[in-house]
């Protein structure tokens, strides 16, 4: 009888400490996964691509391997979510001072049939010389997309020449080896934050 | 007693005018700039409906574009984001609603002229019981403190 309750009171203390244990590995886990970025830590990797860029030059991932790159599929007859975005880029990279050489902002078009190069040259340096405007073939395109993870589809409006795109609207964020580390919902598009990553990976 | 008619006649006028004016308020109205080459934009606005009665946003005009149209943002749990058109806006009695970026805008199509190098851009909202409410939004770039976010208001 005695045995028996001393062993149930060891048992009590084992799944007592296990669960201390068990609370302060969370705790370490959880402060690491959570709190060290703004952004939603995700790693994937991606093929290296080629695209046309606003200037008509050929431009590729693997081009930028000595900076950051954050990329966002977008198109230029988008009047909110775009501009919102883009606006916050151009935010973080400015605050960046002179480690904004060491970031690349790239501008893919999900909307290669109106976003022609002329098209990506009046809009994407508007919110920031530096970035890149990149379109391509439909099929292109629809390559790097996939890669990305990125959906898009048309909408179509009541007037037959008019539609809008239904798209990702994460930017994301690439290391210098090319593979995606981070992700940014549009909740999170505060370029203080995002830039205050952006020195701690640098 | 024609002199006491006639004013009281004017005191109902101006307060019925008043009344009228002031029930919807129309305040921090914005059109972000875009690049001229750009043919679309949106407008951002809040609206108080300071009286009695639930009115409704049913339609918006503007000189600078071809057409304008209600529309909302969502993103949905896979992180797409799509434009909704809408018929009108609720304003509900004794309530304010903002359209904000990322959410419920104004959009401007076909724009006739551009916004960059304009201070301001003059919009016709209609409500179903208040009528046409002229507003003047101003022309909001990067560098004008918004960056598409007004959390620093």
């Amino acid at each position: 009888m005695k045995k028996n309750t001393l062993l149930k009171i060891s048992l009590v203390v084992l799944v007592l400490i296990i669960i201390g244990w068990g609370v302060i590995l969370y705790q370490l886990f959880a402060a690491k996964s959570q709190s060290d970025y703004y952004g939603n830590v995700y790693e994937k990797e991606v093929p290296d691509f080629t695209l046309t860029d606003q200037n008509g030059s050929k431009v590729s991932l693997s081009d930028f391997h000595d900076k950051l790159v954050l990329i966002f599929f977008g198109y230029a007859h988008c009047p909110d979510i775009c501009p919102v975005t883009l606006s916050a880029l151009n935010g973080a990279v400015r605050e960046l001072g002179e480690e904004q050489n060491e970031v690349q902002v790239l501008f893919v078009t999900i909307d290669p049939e109106r976003d022609d190069q002329e098209a990506l040259k009046n809009y994407v340096p508007y919110f920031n010389k530096s970035f890149i405007g990149l379109t391509g073939t439909p099929e292109e395109i629809k390559q790097v997309a996939d890669s990305f993870g990125v959906y898009y589809v048309k909408e179509e409006t009541d007037s037959a020449d008019d539609y809008y795109m239904g798209h990702t609207s994460s930017v994301y964020l690439l290391d210098k080896d090319g593979k995606i580390i981070m992700r940014y919902p549009q909740s999170k598009m505060e370029p203080g934050q995002i830039a205050a990553d952006l020195k701690k990976i640098l | 007693m024609r002199k006491y008619i006639l004013s009281t006649m004017f005191i109902f006028a101006l307060g019925s005018l008043s009344y009228a004016g002031d029930v919807i308020q129309v305040t921090d109205a914005w059109v972000r700039e875009v690049p001229p080459a750009s043919t679309v934009t949106a407008a951002y606005l809040k609206i108080t409906n300071e009286g009695d009665k639930a009115d409704k946003l049913t339609g918006v005009s503007s000189a600078i574009a071809g057409s304008a149209q209600i529309h909302t943002t969502s993103v949905d749990d896979k992180g797409v984001a799509k434009m909704e058109m809408q018929d009108s806006i609720d304003i509900p009695a004794g309530e304010t609603v903002a359209l904000e970026p990322g959410g419920t805008h104004i959009m401007l199509i076909d724009l006739k002229e551009p916004v960059m190098g304009k201070d301001e851009v003059e919009l016709d909202l209609t409500f179903e019981n208040a009528g046409e409410v002229e507003v003047k939004a101003h022309v909001m770039g990067l560098d004008d403190d918004n960056g598409g976010h007004d959390h620093h208001h």
